[in-house]
Order: structure tokens, then sequence, then C-alpha cells
């Protein structure tokens, strides 16, 4: 621990915390870039994009997972990484609570491939864990911004 | 707060160029899903020709068993006697081992990319007849796997046999055309 920083803990914590969600989100990224065609059909049994646009977002959404992810672990650009981690995770649980309690679908959830569970209150627990990481991982973290003429500024990200 | 707004679009414009880069080099797969023509089942077209508008009636939606791309149970039992079509089980594992239709080859609707050889190892090619089915019902399987054998791996004839393992059960048709465990 850094003796001159009284927040070393939390900054541990912090980095622990946007490097778990961003490893969750590089694992379920993988298998969509590897296969998209398979994503895609797990989008449409959502049955909530236009077939048209299926594929478009089962080749695009893997890309932002890791490029988010990437943002995340990095302190100058975590702020940017979790926005785009809590809209997508937000989005995450608004699917599946359409498509599992609203029309009662049986589905696979799609959030890892071959191994997704079920769509169902597992999932949205998962998704809402995960937010709570990327939000401790914000909250917890003072990044320093390079000093100028000398001043040592500390901002929130 | 602006800045942070400013960096995540970049970061989607730049992850959005890498999905094209990557599109282009590797998957080329079409950006849109267009709908595909599907063939129409042979034994079921000649035997119930579509009405003709020409006495000015509307055309009433052709019932399920009979609308393209979807085949009955008659001629699945045909396709069964004489060989003349390959099966597919969109079911997941364990529904495939509890039973399935003798000789259908196991590919879940979960795991099409990952399996697909197993169909190419069974000596499925792309123009031979292909039959998928799943649970029966709304089961929705056997309609992306045969989506999927048609739009992305070239297959020209594929089927789906809408009522499913529901009424290969209840039909008491099938016999001893009913397997049991993880072998074809």
């Amino acid at each position: 621990m850094n003796s001159r920083n009284p927040h070393a803990l939390r900054q541990v914590v912090a980095h622990l915390c946007a490097i778990a969600v961003a490893g969750v989100f590089f694992y379920a990224a993988y298998e969509k870039i590897k296969w998209p065609g398979q994503f895609a059909i797990a989008i449409k049994n959502y049955h909530m994009v236009p077939d048209l646009y299926l594929n478009l977002m089962a080749l695009v959404m893997p890309w932002w997972e890791v490029a988010a992810a990437i943002a995340l672990i990095f302190p100058r650009t975590r702020r940017a990484g979790a926005i785009l981690i809590l809209g997508m995770l937000t989005m995450f649980i608004v699917a599946v609570s359409y498509a599992a309690f609203y029309k009662g679908y049986n589905i696979n959830c799609g959030c890892f491939g071959k191994d997704s569970a079920t769509a169902g209150w597992r999932t949205i627990g998962l998704d809402v864990l995960l937010s709570a990481c990327t939000l401790a991982s914000v909250y917890l973290c003072r990044w320093k911004r390079p000093a100028a003429a000398g001043f040592e500024v500390v901002t929130d990200a | 707060m602006h800045r942070h707004l400013l960096t995540a679009v970049l970061i989607l414009f730049v992850s959005t160029a890498a999905a094209v880069v990557a599109n282009l080099t590797w998957h080329k797969m079409d950006w849109l899903r267009r709908p595909i023509a599907l063939p129409t089942p042979t034994t079921v077209a000649q035997k119930d020709p579509p009405p003709s508008s020409a006495g000015g009636d509307p055309i009433p939606d052709p019932p399920p068993e009979t609308a393209p791309g979807i085949v009955a149970i008659d001629e699945v039992l045909a396709d069964l006697a004489d060989g003349s079509a390959h099966f597919i089980d969109a079911r997941e594992d364990h529904d495939y081992q509890e039973g399935h239709i003798r000789g259908a080859i196991s590919l879940p609707s979960s795991a099409i990319y990952e399996r697909i050889d197993d169909v190419y190892g069974a000596g499925v090619s792309a123009e031979d007849k292909v039959i998928v089915y799943c649970g029966g019902g709304d089961c929705e399987a056997s309609h992306n796997v045969a989506d999927e054998l048609r739009r992305n791996f070239g297959f020209t004839n594929v089927l789906v046999y809408q009522n499913g393992w529901a009424e290969v059960e209840s039909s008491g048709r099938f016999g001893d055309l009913i397997s049991v465990g993880g072998e074809p």
C-alpha cells in the first residue's frame, strides 16, 4: 500500500471491481465475436429486434463489450467505460425482464454464448451485481490527473 | 461529465469500426438479415395444391403444416421409410438422449456453429433433403436451425417438422423409428 495515499484500499477495491467486471465482459464477448450467427439467434429469441437488424446487432455489440471493458480497466477512461457498461447492463435487464417475465419465454439468455443460463432472476441478479461493481469501481477510484505548474490535481476520474 | 460522454461515444465509434473490419476480414456475414425463400414440401404440395383466387375470394392463409418450409407427419414418415431425407434434432442434448427420431443428428440451436461438423460428418451435403424438428408446439429451435442451415451453410432443401417431438410421441405412428441415447 502506498503510505502517501490514505485511499489506497479504496483504490485497490476499485481496480479489483473494474478488472472483475471487465473480465466478465471479455468472457461474454469472446464466443459472440467467434460465432456472431449464433449470437444473432440468441437475440432473435427475445423477439425485441426486427429480423432485419439481428446480424447488425450481433456483429457490433460484442465489440462494444470489449471496448467498454478495456476502458473500464484504465482509471483515465473508467467513467466512459462505466457509462457504456451500465448502459448495456440496463439494456440486458430490460430485455430479460421483458422476455422472461412479461412474455414468459423460456429462452437461453445468450449472455455467454453456449454456456448461457436461462433468462430469468439469476441473469438479472448477475447484471445487478455487475452494475454495483461498476459503480464501485468508479466511485472508489480517484484518478490523479497529471499535475500542471507544480499543482497536483485529484479528480473523480 | 461531458468529457466522459464524449469519450464513451468515441469508444463506440472505434469499437464499431473494429466490428466492421472483423466482419470484412473474418466472418463476411451480411449486415442485414433479409428474408429468404423457403422450399415447398413435396408430397403435401402435390396432394393439396394452393387454392385459386380466380373466383374473387381471398386466399386463406395455409394451415401451418402446408406453409412453405413446413412438413407434416405423413411426409416425415414417408421420408423415414425410404431414407430420402436426413433428420436433425434441434433440441438440447438431454432431450435428445431421452428419445429422438432414429438416425436424427443432434444439432442444438444453442450450438449450431460449434456442432455443424457433426452434420457434415454424418455425410449430409448441402443439396440433400433435411428435415429439422424440435419439441413441437411453439418451439422455435427447429426454425432457428433451419434458417441458419439455409442462410449461412448453403443448404437448399431444409424443411421443418413443426409438430416435432410432441407429435412423434403422441401419434403412436413411429413405433421402432424412435431411438434413445446419445447415438443417432
